[in-house]
This record gives structure tokens, sequence and C-alpha cells, in this order.
């Protein structure tokens, strides 16, 4: 399981990354980094929305309320120019943390 | 024989949803993403084979407590946080207010009463310490007391009354000014009262820019009152 602060500071490319997949919901974002975690990350549900509201802000994605199967209202989110863009920069700065301490393993294998 | 009351799903996510709304932290359309959100998760949930209840329960608990989810979408609405919270500061300076020339009008009633002007000396210092008591300790005091109280206690008769006014704009700015202007005219009157007993040959004491001077600040407060009330009904919304 991901550490609070892990989970904190995977939040936004984790929702730009699934949303690459194609435009959706908070409810279900949320169930498919689990399923792709194999449930190590869980977030407090509710805190995602001030996330993807703050993205919007940002102009990384945009939202539109559309009624689902279900009849009722749901709010789905899609990916603008910008959140690419910031996909990209986010990918290479994972990555970089990814090699450095993948370097760092392989030179220390009791670590594991 | 003990009986049950079913429980109803619908009542407990409105009622969820009441609780979070009392904050200022959350936009109308914020309360409506995250209840479709805990009905999402109570249909998957109930598909588990858990019931209405159980299903309820554990979808609250995984959306986040109210406390959490609170501290996060206020950092988002920032701005509805802080109109709510002059709104209140308005508020409380009015109430303030109306405690403090109260205690004034009390105290000179008193003091009339008891003769303490024409005795002077010690009398008159105890005086004028009464009246620093009872125009800013005291209301200070009493003030902080009631705002305690409502937020210990905000389903009080109190709580609910300020609350339900907090979304009327024009009730709250007009009872707000009109408590205000009565007070200030009960103090207007009685200080005329007084100066024509113990000052008959002063001019008159109620000259027409004594009402501009209580009035018209009241006026201004109240009309701030309600611009700011409104936008914070039409920031909820």
């Amino acid at each position: 399981m991901l550490t609070k602060e892990l989970a904190a500071a995977s939040t936004v490319p984790l929702v730009l990354s699934v949303l690459t997949e194609g435009e959706n919901y908070g409810y279900a974002l949320i169930q498919r980094v689990r399923e792709l975690s194999g449930g190590q990350i869980e977030w407090t549900e509710g805190m995602l929305y001030p996330v993807l509201h703050w993205m919007e802000k940002e102009d990384m994605i945009e939202s539109e309320w559309r009624a689902a199967e279900t009849g009722r209202k749901r709010k789905y989110y899609r990916l603008r120019k910008e959140g690419h863009q910031a996909l990209k920069e986010e990918k290479q700065r994972w990555l970089t943390v990814h090699e450095t301490m993948e370097k760092l393993w392989k030179q220390q294998p009791r670590l594991t | 024989m003990e009986t049950t009351t079913p429980f109803d799903l619908n009542h407990a996510i409105q009622q969820w949803r009441n609780d979070l709304a009392q904050s200022s932290a959350f936009r109308g359309e914020n309360l409506d993403e995250l209840e479709t959100h805990l009905r999402d998760s109570v249909v998957a949930l109930q598909a588990r084979d858990l019931s209405a209840e159980e299903a309820f329960y554990v979808a609250a608990r995984r959306v986040g407590t109210g406390a959490v989810l609170i501290k996060e979408f206020g950092k988002v609405n920032a701005v509805n946080v802080w109109v709510e919270r002059c709104l209140w500061a308005l508020i409380v300076m009015q109430l303030w207010n109306v405690i403090s020339h109260a205690g004034i009008v009390l105290v000179t009633f008193l003091a009339q009463g008891t003769n303490v002007f024409n005795r002077g000396g010690g009398m008159a210092s105890l005086y004028e310490l009464t009246t620093i008591v009872a125009v800013a300790v005291a209301p200070t005091l009493i003030t902080v007391f009631v705002m305690w109280k409502l937020f210990k206690s905000p389903d009080s008769g109190i709580g609910v009354l300020l609350n339900w006014l907090s979304g009327q704009p024009v009730v709250l700015a007009a009872s707000l000014f009109l408590m205000n202007a009565a007070m200030g005219w009960v103090n207007l009157a009685e200080q005329a009262h007084f100066i024509k007993k113990y000052a008959p040959q002063s001019h008159s004491p109620f000259p027409l820019v004594a009402y501009y001077q209580i009035f018209l600040p009241h006026l201004l407060v109240a009309g701030l009152v309600f611009v700011i009330a409104r936008k914070r009904l039409l920031r909820k919304a």
C-alpha cells in the first residue's frame, strides 16, 4: 500500500494517464486506478474531486455534466491539449525518479 | 417487543448531503458530484450483497469524513470560505453593537435612577467604570459566548434561526438594520432626556445630523450584509 504522501503526489499523473484512455467520471477513475494498482493505491475518494477541480482551473482537463444510463447526471472529465503536455512533463519526472532508483538498487542488490 | 425503523437510503443520503452543505467549502455542484459518487459506490457495494444500510456507511466512509472534505474543498473554493467569514464577521459586529447600545441604555437608566450624577466623586467614577463594562466588556463576552454556543450546537434554536437568516439576504440585512436603528434611537432618546433633565440650558440635543450619524453607518453595513449574503447564496447554488 502506498503512503499517503506518495498517493497524493501521484494523483495528478495517474488521473492524466487514465484520461488518455478516454473521458471518464470521478467514481470510475478511482475504480480504474484501484484495478490497475491491484488495490495498492487507495485514495480517500472524496479528495479526488478538489484535485480534479484544481486540474480544471489549470486547464489540464475540462468537464461536462451529462445524464448517465441510470438517469442521474454525472460530471465527465476529459484531457485538454495542456493536459497532454502536463502528462508528458510528469512522465519525464517520474521516469527520472524511477531510473535513478533502479540504477541505485541494481548496485545494491542486498536492499531487495 | 422491540421495533426497528427500516433504513431509508434516500433519507440517509439527503441527511449526509445536508450536513456537508452546512459548510461554505462546497458549492452546490460539488455536492451533486459527491452525491452521485456516493450513490455509485452504494450500488456497487449492494451488488456485493451488502444491505442498503451497510453499503451507505461503507460508501460514506470511503468518500471521506466531513472535516477532511471541508479542508480539501475549502482550498479550491477559498473565495466561498472568505465570503462566509466576512458575512459572519459583519453579523457578529452588528450583534455586538446592539448589545453594546443596550448596555449604554441600561447603565444610563440605572444611573439616573440612583441619581449618581448629583453625588459626584466616587459614584461618578463607579458610573464610568460600569459604563466601560456595559459598553465594551460585557457585549464582547456575551457575543463570544453566543457564538461559541452556536458553533458547539448549531442545531439549537438560535443556530437554526441564524442559519435560516443567512439564507435570506433581505430579511437578514433588514433585521440587523432595524435592531441597530431601534437601539440607536432608544439611546439617542435617552440621552436627549438626560441632557434635558441635567442641562436644560443647552441647545437641542437632537439635531438632524445625530440621526444620520447613528443610522447611516448601520444602513451601509446592512447594504454590505445584503450584498455578501446574496453573493454567498449565488456561489453556493
